[in-house]
């Protein structure tokens, strides 16, 4: 009859072989749930896609590039601001755009955190 | 520099314990003299010679220190901590049945290297869980980095 002795080591090393498989994928299965939930609120949607390393350092980049153009956009109209009568409709788009640099920013800042 | 080793080594404090106490086996498997000639060894002698044990033990013991340093530095450490968390648990619960089956005389209690042994497995068993998850956070498998390519292409 088999003793639990005959089977020490195999016991030894499958249990705990086991609980990491378990791990692994009970790992798997909570990041694939938070991802769906982040792809649900941007722009935590869009840093939760990336999974490459290189693709979130190219994206922090060009995001960044396009928050810059998005603050020069905002000093030109500044400017004209002064000689505008529709200062209403300027600022509003100034308000907006600032709102837009301001999400540009905080997308960079979390890829540069997750990259 | 202390400082900064020690921060970096403390969430994997208890795996570089299990790794330098099975050097400290393997050494002392390997020192002269005949350990497994007492009873308590019987059913590890089944399994291995004093000298296979010591030399294993010892280069596992090693081998799993070294990918404790450079975990987080190379994608597949964790397999590598698995590899050494299996071997630990393997060698510990091998250990405890053979402490646990040896005859003991008439009303004596089972001796403390039972609950050694057996406390020892269930913290290499802990840390093998532990790999597992580190395992999946550096996609150590590569699964997601394959699945993420399959999608990128299609």
């Amino acid at each position: 009859m088999l003793e639990l002795k005959d089977i020490a080591p195999l016991l030894g090393v499958l249990l705990p072989a086991i609980g990491a498989i378990f791990m692994y994928r009970a790992a798997e299965r909570q990041r694939a749930r938070e991802v769906d939930k982040a792809v649900q609120s941007a722009p935590l949607g869009v840093v939760a896609a990336i999974t490459d390393k290189d693709a979130g350092v190219q994206m922090a980049a060009a995001i960044g590039e396009l928050a810059d153009a998005v603050r020069k956009a905002v000093a030109i109209m500044r400017e004209e601001r002064d000689d505008q009568a529709r200062r209403h409709q300027i600022d509003r788009a100034l308000d907006e755009m600032t709102a837009v640099r301001r999400e540009f920013q905080e997308l960079v800042h979390l890829l540069k955190q997750r990259s | 520099m202390i400082i900064s080793s020690t921060a970096y080594m403390q969430t994997r404090m208890l795996e570089m314990g299990l790794a330098a106490l099975m050097v400290a086996c393997g050494v002392t498997l390997l020192w002269p003299g005949d350990t497994f000639a007492s009873p308590i060894y019987a059913s590890l002698v089944r399994w291995l010679t004093e000298d296979q044990g010591g030399w294993f033990l010892s280069s596992v013991g090693i081998l799993r220190s070294t990918a404790l340093v450079i975990n987080g530095r190379w994608r597949s450490s964790p397999i590598a901590r698995i590899a050494g968390c299996l071997t630990g648990s393997g060698f510990w619960f091998t250990f405890a049945v053979s402490v646990a089956s040896v005859d003991r005389g008439e009303g004596l209690g089972p001796p403390i290297l039972l609950a050694m042994s057996g406390t020892l497995f269930v913290l290499e068993f802990f840390s093998a869980l532990r790999c597992g998850t580190d395992a999946e956070a550096l996609d150590s498998l590569r699964l997601r980095q394959a699945r993420s390519k399959v999608s990128k292409s299609a």
